[in-house]
């Protein structure tokens, strides 16, 4: 009730300030603010074998995207991105993800600034997604991106949507330290970065894509010249490794078929340069949905009548009862031509999924998921789920535990880095 | 062209069924179910594009209501399906959301979903058809492009429903994923449009009732409710639909409805 009343008074406040300043600045015709407020607390199952002596930790960040439309057909998009980290000093950060002035006509679109991008179709990992960096100190599974230095210019047609970037100015990529988790197992030495270019972080790289819709089949094509936003890692010392951004060249596909209830998924990379050996990459894979997977034991009376037709909050049967339930069996295999000289851990792994969508008026939703490594035996598991809360709050759960990993020279240190997260969200 | 050519031998059949009213008493009620569809499609074209916005209310068992408030805009194709887009303002953590859908009449439509956080556009099947909107007791169909071919109809009797004359007929989903085996409709004579459709399960017992209400003329000749409520009778659950500044040829065009632009939206 009180929420509602104070969305009703900040949207009459928006509407007071809009028509001001639409009287003060002729040129001003719309602008919106939005974004997120969230509390984080993650819980670590083991003790730490490194400096950081702690197993519980919290934090506080905010996700704001103001946009304003400067001209008719010409916007301007910023989105500051902050997070103050209690006992991960190094996950105290800031950043700009976009700041980025668009325009465009009926067939073109021309921008300049901060931007992301996203490219990709597979769920566990996107070979082809090359643009932007990872914010690496945000998330485990790369999903969070740093804003890039971009000029772009699009152009859209019958053949297909035609896209150049030109990137002049290259980030680098941020790590968790030995007194922060979950720790990597290396401690990197930023200081000592190299870069295979002598214009180092101003080499201006270029990218070239081609995306187009068919009947059943989305297809998109790439090229890529330039930083390889994945450093290799060169020994500096006995217990330090320094980042080497390696100059490359990407080929890459991606492909994703929907043939029903069934979606079929792939990503392919060939990638090369001086100091990178020739190969390929790949993730592909299949997703079926099963709409309304429980309604059979309801249509066929399976369930005790009383379970579903009651005020019952017990959530086993609340869960057999829902006959709105989706569930998707997802299964990628990731491979890389190199085998064990990967420098990446998905040399020839397995993903098997499960994805729940609830459709109730919640939106709830959750993701479980195993990659194994069939080389190594390493198994990483993770559950994702997230609800609404009081039609302004979102409350989601990441737990996160890897196993059989002694022997895999990527995941070996994060033996003892399980750990269960929380996170409340505000959004506006 | 196939299409073209089914709908022209329908428009045919149609206006000698309305041509000779004995000629209407004597067409089977498949014949006369199709005839009033197709009047009432035929009165509702020329469209070209529109938009609204509509405030949906989600109410539970016990009467707890939560909200959402969504833009949506149609144009107008002729010879298939319409292109439709839907921006999604409320709730708050799924602001900027929008879905962009190619309906066709031939063929499994097209749709994509833009997710603003992750900037990306995300090609989805269509397949799901009895899936619930936005965990409403809105079904994807029921608010999807209404074309006449995705029915087979059957006339079933006149009627008087709170002092309309009405056709009252019956409609059968072509698509093998509808959630329904038959829908039963009651056309307002006067206006040919749907007042109160019954919507039957796959069990073919009666699930659910939308009765639309508040109808303003657009152009001098398109009706619009203003709104709309779907009763669920098995869940006691219940969705109305209020829509606003309604719009009618405001200029929108292809590109708007391409997926290159669900990033521009606002």
């Amino acid at each position: 009730m009180t929420n509602s009343l104070a969305t009703r008074s900040l949207n009459h406040t928006c509407r007071i300030i809009t028509a001001l300043s639409i009287a003060n600045t002729p040129l001003v015709v719309a602008g919106d603010i939005r974004g997120s407020v969230s509390a984080q607390a993650t819980y670590f199952f083991s003790e730490a074998e490194t400096a950081a002596e702690w197993q519980a930790n919290g934090s506080l960040s905010a996700d704001i995207e103001l946009y304003q439309q400067i001209a008719d057909n010409v916007s301007l998009t910023i989105r500051p991105f902050v997070r103050i980290d209690h006992q991960n000093e190094d996950r105290t950060h800031a950043d700009v993800r976009e700041f980025i002035i668009t325009t465009n006509g009926d067939s073109w679109e021309f921008g300049g600034g901060l931007g992301q991008v996203f490219w990709g179709v597979t769920e566990s990992r996107n070979p082809v997604d090359v643009i932007n960096q990872i914010d690496n100190l945000e998330s485990v599974d790369g999903s969070d991106k740093l804003g890039q230095l971009m000029l772009t210019f699009k152009w859209f047609n019958d053949y297909g949507d035609f896209e150049l970037f030109a990137l002049p100015h290259f980030r680098e990529r941020s790590y968790i330290g030995s007194d922060g988790r979950p720790f990597p197992g290396f401690s990197i030495n930023r200081n000592a970065t190299q870069f295979e270019s002598t214009d180092g972080n101003k080499h201006v790289d270029a990218a070239i894509r081609w995306s187009r819709s068919f009947d059943s089949w989305d297809l998109g094509l790439h090229y890529f010249s330039g930083t390889a936003r994945d450093p290799a890692l060169i020994p500096v010392s006995a217990t330090e490794l320094a980042p080497r951004y390696q100059q490359m060249q990407q080929t890459g596909v991606d492909a994703l078929g929907i043939y029903g209830d069934l979606n079929v998924k792939a990503e392919l990379i060939h990638r090369r340069g001086d100091e990178i050996t020739d190969h390929a990459e790949a993730v592909t894979g299949l997703e079926y949905t099963m709409v309304g997977a429980l309604s059979p034991l309801q249509e066929n009376e399976l369930l005790p009548e009383q379970w579903c037709t009651g005020e019952s909050r017990n959530p086993i049967t609340g869960l057999l009862c829902n006959d709105r339930l989706d569930i998707g069996l997802v299964l990628e295999y990731l491979w890389d031509e190199r085998g064990e000289d990967a420098s990446q851990p998905f040399q020839n792994d397995m993903l098997a999924g499960l994805r729940l969508a609830f459709n109730d008026e919640r939106s709830s939703d959750a993701l479980i998921g195993i990659i194994r490594d069939l080389d190594h035996g390493s198994t990483t598991f993770s559950l994702e789920a997230s609800t609404r809360l009081f039609e302004s709050f979102r409350l989601s759960t990441e737990l996160r535990a890897f196993s059989g990993t002694s022997d895999d020279p990527f995941l070996r240190s994060l033996a003892d880095e399980d750990f269960l997260r929380f996170e409340l969200s505000y959004f506006f | 062209m196939k299409s073209t050519m089914k709908l022209k031998s329908k428009t045919a059949l149609l206006s000698l069924l309305l041509a000779t009213s004995t000629l209407v008493m004597a067409a089977t009620p498949e014949e006369q179910g199709l005839a009033i569809a197709m009047e009432a499609d035929s009165r509702d074209q020329g469209f070209v594009d529109s938009s609204a916005n509509m405030k949906m209310t989600l109410r539970n068992r016990a009467g707890k209501e939560s909200i959402r408030n969504v833009r949506v805009k149609t144009l107008e194709v002729n010879g298939d399906g319409d292109k439709s887009l839907s921006i999604f303002d409320e709730p708050a953590d799924v602001k900027g959301t929008a879905s962009l859908t190619w309906s066709h009449s031939d063929k499994p439509d097209e749709q994509w979903l833009y997710l603003p956080a992750l900037k990306r556009v995300k090609r989805i099947s269509s397949k799901n058809k009895s899936g619930p909107f936005m965990g409403s007791e809105f079904a994807f169909e029921d608010i999807g492009s209404q074309e006449v071919d995705k029915y087979e109809y059957k006339y079933l009797r006149d009627e008087s429903i709170d002092g309309a004359d009405t056709f009252v007929i019956e409609r059968f989903p072509v698509d093998k994923n509808s959630g329904y085996t038959k829908q039963v409709v009651w056309i307002e004579k006067e206006r040919y449009i749907a007042l109160k459709i019954d919507f039957y399960d796959r069990k073919d017992s009666l699930l659910k009732t939308l009765s639309t209400s508040d109808f303003s003329q657009y152009l001098d000749k398109h009706w619009r409710p203003a709104t709309m409520e779907m009763i669920n009778h098995q869940s006691g659950k219940s969705t109305t639909l209020e829509f606003q500044d309604y719009q009618f040829k405001t200029g929108l065009s292809d590109s708007d409805f391409e997926k290159n632009a669900l990033k521009r939206l606002r």
